[in-house]
């Protein structure tokens, strides 16, 4: 017996603590960064959209002081001499007064003193205008009437400022001058950066409550994390938050590149399931066409995989040749490839119908009837989503032992049933794989329409696909909120065939 | 069925796996084919069961020519390493696929099926999934399916090697069992020279592609043709001591000898090499010219005897000595040669002298 063996004595590695100092230091000064500029961000936005609201005030106040002091004084059957000195007498303040109201805007003074105020301006300049006989009449009229403009002037100023704090006119901020560009982002900049912070805190609290043991030790925690970092800088920028950001949109009505929208709500998912009524949904169109064509290509595809896969594992002479043969679409573009098969789909020059012919069938019109779209598609699709099906089925059939065949074949199996009874069942979780995969790519199908049918989706407006009508809203309509709803809803397609898949082929499976 | 192989070669391409290989195996029997790795012993399976096509030269069974037969008709039942079992059909999918092949009636085919699991002692677990079934099990089932359909011929390559010792000496005693009670003629493939000794009738001891020795295990142990042959089986190996014959004596390098009683005169100066196993040594307390005189350098208890390691003529080699004599490291002790067990091989050739 060998005694137990005993602890090895943990021996710190210099660099831990250390690297531990560097993140606390790297991680507060990026937080604080994060912050610093959503915090900037978020300043910014309110001042600028503060600053278009108080112009926005301004001017309501100016124009309705101009127009109720003009009501009170001017009679429909006034004199043109009384109006016109009216309006002169106006004018004459407007700019001084235009000045005082920006002031007490600034000042945030109430609605009701600052209509007051403006009404009285305008009233004396225009009476001051005023012939001397008309002046006492005036003056009284003005007086009558000046409470009641005054609160009214001061009702619809409030009911402006309302407007602006439920975020309602935020939409009409039309920012044209140079301004920070990051202003939009400041949530979630201030979110990376509070989280930066708190792992820095975090850290720091480990860092000093620990000994050497335990710093060095969370030091060397953190330098797999180092590793993993640059990649997760990339999913995060490029795949994380364009997927919550998506979810987000589309609960944005009228959302405009420039950060701008109407409001929260279902209106997106709801022009996208319902359209505008009375005319083609094209979203449900592109919805059928796309499950039609999952349905048709994936189990063609994944069938005539398997042959050819079988038979390109058999040890053939030329069987390299015909590797790289029908490898060859995988390795080529789809928009190039789509643009021979137009040629080939072509109806007067096309090969297709150059070899029907031969044996006497007419010209099909491919192309450009609506009723042979969804079968030009087809064809198109089986065919390039052959390789790459092929190589996982080859792959999955060099995985099986070759000691399998042998038994069958000395007990007498001929290559059918080998294929049948062993081949088939061995190969299953490969060809659910493949299942999954092609029919996730090709809900996703749209290059094929944009190629085939000439840049329109279909002749007819007919093979919408739900990623066409996506890249129709995001890129011709550009209704970003839509196009994110009708994105969720493919996902959540994708998501319930996939699983329903699944579900269906744990049974088939021996593993 | 009585197995004949005629001359039978085999090259992959430059590779001379089987070469000039002329052997009997007798209807009935369990025959070994033993030999180290890359000896050419699974060549000749594979050739028998016609998975591999001969280069050259004949194989018969009963006297019939089925060198040019294809696999699915020789009447052979194989057995693999991995045991090879469907993994997607039950024990008794797996049993009954070979019948369903030969379009046995479903009723019939279940039926055989039962009994062939019943003598692999299965009967109780047909329903289960290879995967569920321990190594042992696995190659039980892998047997039951090789024996369903009767076949003339068992084959059976490395069945052993895949399974950890304790299980392997039962399924080796197995296996015995099994084909003693069908008396199906077996060849079993095997690199484990106890395991060939201790199940089969006859061995079949190959190297680099050619037959050394065709005999039964105690024949091969006890009269072994070649240095190779002696060398190759027992355990602990064989002592070999290097040396020269000088009138009737072996003589070593540093002038140590023992006189070989019946050598006078013969092979004079010859280079020999003296084999000797383990247990052909009588210890004696006198010295005489046909004793080796040894130290001993240590002991191991084993049981009632004692293993000594010793040297003689600097060499070391080891001995089983009865514990009686009370052995200690450093005692000089003279050792005596037994009958059995005691070769003299020519050194350069192997060829056996004696």
């Amino acid at each position: 017996m060998r005694p137990p063996e005993r602890q090895r004595p943990f021996v710190p590695r210099r660099a831990g603590p250390r690297r531990v100092v560097v993140h606390i230091v790297l991680f507060a000064l990026l937080g604080a960064l994060a912050m610093g500029l959503g915090l900037y961000g978020r300043d910014r936005l309110i001042s600028k959209a503060a600053q278009l609201e108080s112009g926005l005030l301004v001017d309501a106040l100016l124009d309705g002081a101009t127009a109720r002091v003009r009501a009170l004084l001017v009679a429909d059957d006034a004199p043109q001499t009384l109006s016109r000195a009216v309006d002169t007498g106006i004018s004459s303040k407007k700019r001084l007064l235009k000045e005082e109201i920006a002031r007490l805007v600034g000042e945030d003074a109430p609605n009701a003193d600052i209509a007051r105020l403006a009404a009285d301006t305008l009233a004396q300049g225009a009476l001051a205008r005023a012939g001397e006989e008309d002046r006492p009449a005036l003056q009284a009229q003005y007086e009558a009437g000046a409470a009641e403009a005054a609160s009214s002037l001061a009702e619809a100023a409030d009911q402006l400022e309302r407007g602006f704090s439920l975020g309602q006119v935020r939409l009409n901020l039309v920012v044209t001058e140079p301004y920070y560009p990051l202003m939009y982002y400041y949530a979630p900049l201030l979110a990376l950066g509070a989280f930066l912070l708190a792992f820095a805190l975090a850290l720091g609290t480990a860092y000093l409550r620990g000994d050497v043991e335990k710093r060095a030790r969370v030091g060397q925690r953190l330098e797999p994390m180092d590793y993993l970092l640059p990649f997760f800088l990339g999913v995060l920028v490029f795949t994380l938050y364009p997927m919550v950001r998506v979810v987000i949109m589309s609960f944005q009505e009228r959302y405009r590149l420039d950060g701008s929208f109407l409001g929260w709500g279902l209106g997106n998912y709801e022009y996208v399931l319902k359209g505008i009524p009375g005319t083609t949904n094209y979203f449900l169109q592109g919805l059928s066409n796309t499950v039609l064509y999952v349905l048709y290509t994936v189990p063609l595809a994944t069938a005539l995989a398997i042959v050819i896969a079988y038979l390109l594992n058999q040890k053939l002479r030329l069987s390299a040749l015909f590797q790289t043969g029908y490898f060859l679409p995988m390795v080529t573009s789809v928009t190039a490839v789509g643009l021979v098969w137009r040629w080939i789909f072509n109806r007067n020059f096309g090969v297709l119908n150059a070899i029907l012919g031969w044996f006497g069938i007419a010209p099909v019109n491919w192309l450009h009837a609506a009723s042979n779209s969804m079968l030009v598609m087809v064809i198109f699709g089986v065919w390039s989503s052959l390789p790459f099906t092929i190589i996982l089925l080859l792959s999955g059939l060099q995985n099986i032992d070759e000691t399998y065949y042998t038994v069958a074949r000395v007990d007498g199996a001929r290559a059918t049933r080998i294929f049948r009874r062993i081949t088939v069942p061995l190969l299953a979780p490969t060809i659910s794989l493949v299942l999954i995969i092609n029919s996730i790519s090709a809900f996703k199908v749209f290059t094929e329409v944009k190629v085939l049918f000439g840049g329109y989706p279909g002749p007819v407006l007919n093979m919408f696909t739900m990623v066409y009508y996506i890249y129709d809203m995001m890129y011709e309509y550009r209704e970003l909120g839509r196009a994110a709803a009708a994105a969720i809803v493919l996902f959540v397609f994708i998501l319930a065939f996939t699983m329903l898949q699944r579900w269906i082929q744990r049974r088939w499976r021996y593993e | 069925m009585q197995v004949r192989m005629e001359n039978l070669t085999k090259h992959f391409g430059a590779t001379r796996a089987v070469q000039d290989f002329t052997v009997t195996l007798n209807d009935g029997e369990l025959v070994c084919l033993l030999g180290p790795s890359g000896c050419g012993k699974s060549t000749v399976l594979n050739m028998l069961s016609g998975i591999v096509p001969v280069t050259s030269g004949k194989i018969y069974f009963d006297g019939e020519d089925v060198t040019n037969l294809p696999p699915e008709q020789r009447g052979i039942g194989l057995v693999f390493q991995n045991y090879a079992l469907y993994p997607h059909m039950t024990v008794m999918g797996n049993i009954t696929f070979p019948l369903e092949i030969q379009k046995v009636p479903p009723r019939e085919r279940e039926a055989r099926a039962r009994e062939m699991a019943e003598l692999v002692h299965m009967g109780g677990l047909l329903a289960r999934k290879p995967r569920e079934l321990s190594g042992g099990q696995q190659q039980r089932v892998a047997i039951a399916r090789a024996l369903v359909k009767n076949p003339r011929l068992l084959l059976l390559d490395e069945p052993l090697s895949n399974l950890d010792a304790r299980l392997r000496l039962e399924m080796r005693e197995e296996i015995r069992r099994i084909q003693q009670e069908t008396r199906v003629t077996t060849i079993f493939v095997t690199h484990d020279q106890e395991e060939a000794m201790s199940i089969s009738d006859h061995i079949v001891l190959m190297k680099d592609g050619y037959l050394q020795q065709h005999a039964a295990p105690q024949e091969l142990y006890n009269q072994p043709v070649n240095q190779f042959v002696a060398d190759f089986l027992g355990n602990p190996p064989i002592n070999n001591f290097e040396g020269v014959l000088r009138g009737g004596c072996f003589v070593m390098a540093d002038g140590a000898q023992v006189c070989l009683p019946g050598f006078q005169g013969q092979k004079e100066g010859q280079e020999v090499r003296l084999a000797v196993r383990a247990e052909s040594f009588v210890p004696e307390t006198v010295p005489a010219p046909e004793r080796l005189d040894s130290r001993v350098d240590s002991v191991y208890q084993m049981g009632k005897e004692e293993m000594a390691v010793l040297s003689f003529g600097g060499t070391p080699f080891r001995a089983y000595i009865s514990s009686d004599y009370g052995l200690k490291p450093g005692d000089r002790v003279h050792l005596g040669l037994r009958n059995r067990g005691v070769f003299v091989f020519d050194l350069n050739t192997g060829e056996r002298y004696l």
